[in-house]
């Protein structure tokens, strides 16, 4: 087809042990950008509470969102809130991932109207979604061990770390 | 005497959590560790079958009707034992709010609630289940329930043969 | 008028109301299961009993209990409302309960009823039945167990269709409603009780299970078959029609349709239909793009300009015809024709001699309360079946005597009492000639302010009853009781249709038509009229709006002659199948071959446009805005329901294209384009779309004065003398070629088939589905033969719908074909 071949560092026994790494200290603290809109972010602080514990799968909840790798956007998108959606999306540092919590953040859920986005996917591109109503907490915390099967997957982290070639995401 | 207040103040909060460190964690240590759901916790929904094996599902809309974010969508079609089935059946997923009005418009039992939550996926499309995902081999929490057998519509046993029913009337006797 | 008080509101009605029309004026609920607005009171199911203080010790259903003065009347009481939910247990005793896998669920007026009055349980244990469920015919699915014995069905079939296929059998418990015998429903299939079923026994068969009622988007607009312009509900889902429902509230002719109305929706979803335009390269048609189809259709028409022929068909709507009419001015030709040419010289000729109209001088409900009608054929029934179902209601209802001047039986000749002048084929003129004949002899005739009667009377010395029915086989007696019967009745109707396959002596026909009408003196009195109807839903508009050859312009025949000599440079065929449907196919294929240049607009490849150098694919009625008018002068509004398929368009579109290639202004919208053309039609002046309500808009007022009353003569013709003559008609399940891509009437009469009586059928040794030959003039024709009852020994019927027949290949437009029969 014509396009570029990605530079990576190779498949070499040593580069892919490196890229394991990187990809499992990625994926094991996941820090969060706290976005909870609506009732999910209810479930979604039950889920960060005593009983089904956040911290142990290393998610911290960082207000900044310079400082988080995934956004999690829970509740009711709306027209009015997508603008500041997109601005804090996009000052999060690569690599970012996006998890669509809830119905409504999915496709809009019960709220088929004038004012909702129908889906954060229309202007996000999204990694998980967790279908549920809220879902619940251990269904979050799936969705998180979801995403984490992703990052694993991920080849030539270590070489795009360095600064040799982009990492390449297989969907 | 302001030290000693300050000695109790320093080491008060240690003993909190050494206290609290022996005590035994409420965390749930999913995915090592899954609770049980309550019985009629509202999960996933699935389409059953009655207790001769056929499906319940006659595809008659009313589950359709009753959701209030119009996931579910079908098409009737029938079969060559004249009984209804849908010909396909699909729920989106994306749109349930897992409320169980479709479980309980269901005329046929045929739609019901799982203690499944564990849906999450990559692919929106992936989350849109047809009858063949849904289906299951299993009469769900109902598994005594036929509806032919209710309702006298003559599919499951002539209409008349039923249990609950007297014979039926022959038109053509002249006996009274 | 009589006053009553219901539920403490004070309503005024007339003497003949009954207490439930009353209520429904007071805005007053009572439920009914048994009534229908069409139909005779019944009060089968007593579901509307109410209280009336004047009655007292017993509750009187509302349906049928006319009102007097004064009567107090409490619809909604404890102990009424306990009635009712007893009458329903009864109901529900013996109903299966299978709502969910039952079509009618949603919109079922005995679901509707358990619910609003909640009989959640039922107190009483009865006998059941196990009937089989009926669907051994195609189109409609009897399951009896679901009965409520409302009767409906059995009163529609009677009072309104006239064919009386259901009736109650056994008694007490085990009544059911039954066809004769207990056997398979057979009979015309026109649905009406399917319309008229509150629960869900009586269903269509094409609809079954493909949508419950809440999802279907439910548009008004009129059938584009026939002449009736009957108001079809056509009820979609995604996009496509799922089924039509008739609406007797607000339609016109009460919401009545008939097999091709409710069952031959199936062509707008057909996948034959064409979806992009053809060219014809290298000898075969490909597909092309709009740019490029009409790029060369512009090019081609550009240069025949003058010698352009433009012929269509009657389908198309008012302002598609406007449009063309325009096409024509614009390449500066006046050939311009519809439906071959011949068959409407009736109105366009014939009344206008005599009458100086070109249309019907009265509405169709007037029929209903005619004493005499006199149809000419009985083929009406075949090709107007509804107007069918009004001349019947004016029969059972009003006791009409009815008269068929009839070449073979039909539907009209077994109503009751109806008598029936069965002549030798081709030979009405002479018969009407005869009864005017009468009328004069015998001082009947109401000659005042007709012009031409002496020229009449010595025209018609020839004419006697006696000489008539010598010539014709009817015997005296019957000519003159005819002729008496409609001169005496106050309110009379003559009937005269007019179609493809009925090319031969219209204008002959007409005019003595109008004859008749103006002895009688029926051609402008209130209550009575004259009724010559279009076979096709817009064959009236294409009159009206003179879709004809200018003064020095060339008829559909005559542009074929011109074209087999090489004088017509071009023609451009629109929604017409001219070598499937034209007398003489030879000459049309001759024709079509020889013409430099053809342009075919049509919904499917038919044999024509195979022939074609551009093929245009056209939108059906159901996908386009726009306006019909029906046989009685109607105009109605057409509403688009379905998007076109693929690259489809509506011919409104397609001529705005062409118009706009010739550098001529089209009008922008159907709207515009109404506006336009009624300012330039002399008889829709003043009228615009707002105008148009539910029942349309009756154009010239519902009965049109005579302009002139002239009579004229004209002769009537020889029997032909052969021992077998074949006639051509249509058969009551197709409407033109269209409907043989309907699967609601194909599935009735799938194949072409000629049609032979019994005594001819065991003289000629041909049992029913024998492949027979029929030539004549050196063609032959094939098909399976069909006996039946209704024709007189020595003729044949064939119906011209089917292409492969090839009927046309002998028939060139004469009344009836001598033919020699072979296997």
């Amino acid at each position: 087809m014509g396009v570029e071949q990605n530079q990576t560092l190779g498949n070499g026994f040593i580069t892919t042990s490196l890229d394991k790494l990187v990809n499992w200290s990625r994926a094991k603290s996941l820090w969060p950008m706290t976005f909870g809109l609506a009732c999910c972010a209810i479930e979604m602080m039950a889920t960060g509470a005593a009983r089904f514990d956040l911290d142990r799968m290393g998610v911290l909840f960082r207000a900044s969102p310079r400082q988080s790798d995934v956004i999690i956007i829970a509740g009711t998108v709306t027209k009015k809130m997508m603008p500041v959606i997109k601005t804090v999306y996009e000052q999060m540092p690569e690599p970012k991932y996006v998890i669509a919590m809830g119905a409504c953040a999915s496709s809009g859920g019960v709220f088929d109207t004038y004012s909702v986005v129908q889906g954060i996917d229309q202007e996000l591109p999204v990694d998980v979604y967790i279908p549920g109503c809220p879902p619940r907490p251990e269904g979050l915390l799936y969705g998180l061990m979801k995403l984490q099967e992703k990052i694993m997957q991920e080849r030539n982290t270590f070489g795009a770390a360095i600064g040799f070639g982009e990492v390449v995401k297989d969907a | 005497m302001s030290l000693w207040r300050d000695i109790k103040g320093t080491l008060q909060p240690f003993w909190v959590t050494l206290c609290n460190m022996m005590r035994r964690p409420v965390t749930v240590q999913y995915p090592e560790q899954k609770q049980q759901m309550a019985q009629r916790y509202r999960g996933r929904l699935m389409l059953t079958r009655d207790p001769e094996g056929h499906e319940r599902c006659v595809a008659c809309h009313l589950c359709s009707a009753a959701c209030p974010v119009d996931c579910i969508s079908m098409q009737a079609a029938e079969g060559d034992d004249g009984r209804r089935h849908a010909a396909w059946f699909r729920i989106n997923f994306t749109r349930c709010i897992f409320c169980g009005l479709c479980t309980e418009a269901c005329p046929t039992l045929a739609i019901q609630v799982t203690g499944e939550f564990e849906l999450a996926g990559r692919d929106p499309l992936k989350l849109v289940w047809e009858k063949d995902d849904l289906l299951v081999d299993h009469g769900g929490h109902t598994p005594d329930y036929n509806f032919y057998r209710q309702s006298g519509v003559g599919v499951a046993a002539p209409r008349g043969g039923l249990p609950t029913e007297t014979a039926p009337v022959d038109p053509k006797d002249l006996m009274p | 008028m009589v006053n009553l008080t219901i539920d403490g509101k004070q309503v005024t009605v007339s003497k003949t109301a009954t207490i439930y029309e009353a209520a429904c004026e007071a805005g007053v609920h009572i439920p009914v299961l048994c009534y229908a607005k069409k139909l005779m009171p019944y009060g089968a199911c007593r579901v509307c009993l109410v209280e009336v203080e004047q009655m007292k010790g017993r509750l009187i259903p509302a349906c049928t209990t006319p009102v007097t003065e004064g009567m107090v009347v409490t619809s909604t009481s404890d102990e009424i409302v306990k009635v009712r939910k007893t009458v329903l247990e009864f109901l529900l005793v013996n109903h299966v309960v299978d709502c969910p896998v039952c079509d009618k669920g949603g919109e079922c007026d005995l679901q509707d009823l358990t619910y609003e009055y909640e009989v959640v349980s039922n107190r009483f244990e009865g006998e059941k039945f196990d009937l089989p469920t009926d669907e051994v015919n195609p189109l409609i699915e009897r399951n009896m167990n679901r009965c409520v014995l409302c009767g409906k069905c059995a009163r529609v079939c009677d009072e309104i269709v006239g064919y009386g296929s259901y009736s109650f059998i056994n008694r007490g418990f085990e009544t059911k409603i039954a066809t004769a015998f207990d056997r398979g429903l057979n009979c015309e299939f026109c649905g009406q009780c399917v319309s008229m079923c509150p629960v869900g026994a009586i269903l269509p068969r094409p609809f079954k299970f493909k949508a419950r009622p809440w999802q279907l988007k439910e548009i008004d607009s009129v059938c584009g078959y026939c002449g009736n312009g009957c108001t079809v509900t056509l009820g979609t889902k995604d996009n496509k029609v799922e089924t039509i429902r008739f609406n007797d509230k607000t339609g016109v002719n009460d919401g009545n349709l008939c097999v091709r109305g409710r069952f031959g929706y199936s062509f707008i979803n057909s996948e034959d239909r064409l979806t992009k335009p053809l060219i014809r390269e290298n000898g075969s048609l490909v597909e092309t793009s709009w740019d490029k189809a009409l790029a060369r259709v512009a090019d081609g028409l550009k240069q025949s300009g003058s010698e352009t022929g433009i012929v269509t068909g009657a389908r198309l709507t008012n302002e598609e015809l406007f449009l063309l009419r325009n096409v024509a001015k614009a390449l500066g030709s006046e050939n311009i024709d519809h439906s071959g040419g011949e068959c409407y010289k009736g109105l366009t000729e014939g009344l206008q001699q005599t009458l100086g109209l070109q249309a019907s001088t009265a509405t169709f409900p007037q029929v209903e309360n005619c004493d005499a009608i006199l149809s000419i054929r009985s083929d009406f029934y075949e090709t107007h079946p509804v107007f069918g179902m009004v001349v019947n209601q004016a029969v059972r209802r009003n006791d009409a005597k009815l008269t068929v001047i009839a070449d073979k039986r039909g539907k009209f000749t077994k109503l009751p009492e109806a008598k029936t002048l069965l002549h030798k084929p081709g030979l009405e003129v002479n018969l009407i000639n005869a009864m005017c004949r009468v009328l004069l002899d015998e001082g009947l005739a109401k000659t005042e302010r007709l012009s031409g009667v002496d020229e009449l009377k010595a025209a018609l010395a020839d004419y006697a009853p006696e000489t008539v029915a010598e010539t014709t086989g009817v015997s005296v007696d019957a000519i003159r009781t005819a002729a008496r019967e409609l001169a005496a009745a106050e309110n009379a109707a003559i009937l005269l249709a007019y179609g493809l396959p009925y090319t031969a002596a219209s204008k002959e026909l007409g005019i003595a038509a109008a004859n008749l009408s103006l002895l009688t003196g029926i051609a402008g009195r209130t209550g009575s009229g004259l009724y010559v109807c279009g076979e096709k839903n817009n064959s009236q508009g294409a009159i009206d709006l003179a879709v004809m050859p200018g003064a020095t312009g060339l008829g559909a025949q005559q542009m074929l002659s011109a074209a087999a000599q090489g004088q017509l440079k071009a023609l451009y065929v629109v929604g017409e199948d001219m070598v499937s449907s034209y007398p003489d196919r030879k000459a049309v294929e001759l024709a079509l071959d020889k013409v430099p240049f053809l342009v075919v607009q049509d919904l499917f490849l038919s044999p024509t446009a195979q022939m074609a150098d551009v093929v245009l694919p056209a939108a059906s009625f159901a996908e386009k805005d726009g306006t019909f008018t029906n046989a009685e002068r109607r105009i109605q509004r057409v509403r688009a329901a379905v998007p076109s398929p693929g690259d489809a368009r509506t011919d409104f579109n397609i001529l705005s294209d062409v118009l706009s290639a010739f550098g001529a202004q089209a009008p922008a919208t159907a709207a515009e384009a109404f506006a336009q053309l009624t300012a330039d039609t002399a008889a829709y002046q003043g009228i615009s779309l707002d105008m148009l309500g539910a029942q349309g808009y009756v154009w010239g007022t519902d009965i049109l004065t005579p302009i002139t009353r002239n009579l004229v003569a004209v002769a009537g013709s020889k029997p032909l003398d052969a021992a077998h003559q074949l006639l051509v008609g249509s058969a009551l399940y197709h409407s033109g070629t269209m409907s043989t891509h309907a699967k609601g009437p194909m599935a009735v009469v799938s194949e072409p088939y000629i049609e032979f009586g019994r005594e001819d059928a065991k003289a000629l040794n041909v049992a029913e589905g024998d492949l027979v030959k029929l030539s004549a003039d050196g063609e032959i024709i094939e098909a399976k033969a069909k006996v039946d009852n209704r024709l007189p020994q020595g003729v044949l019927f064939a119906p011209y719908h089917f292409s492969a027949l090839g009927l046309n290949k002998i028939y060139r437009g004469q009344p009836a074909i001598a033919v020699q029969v072979g296997k």
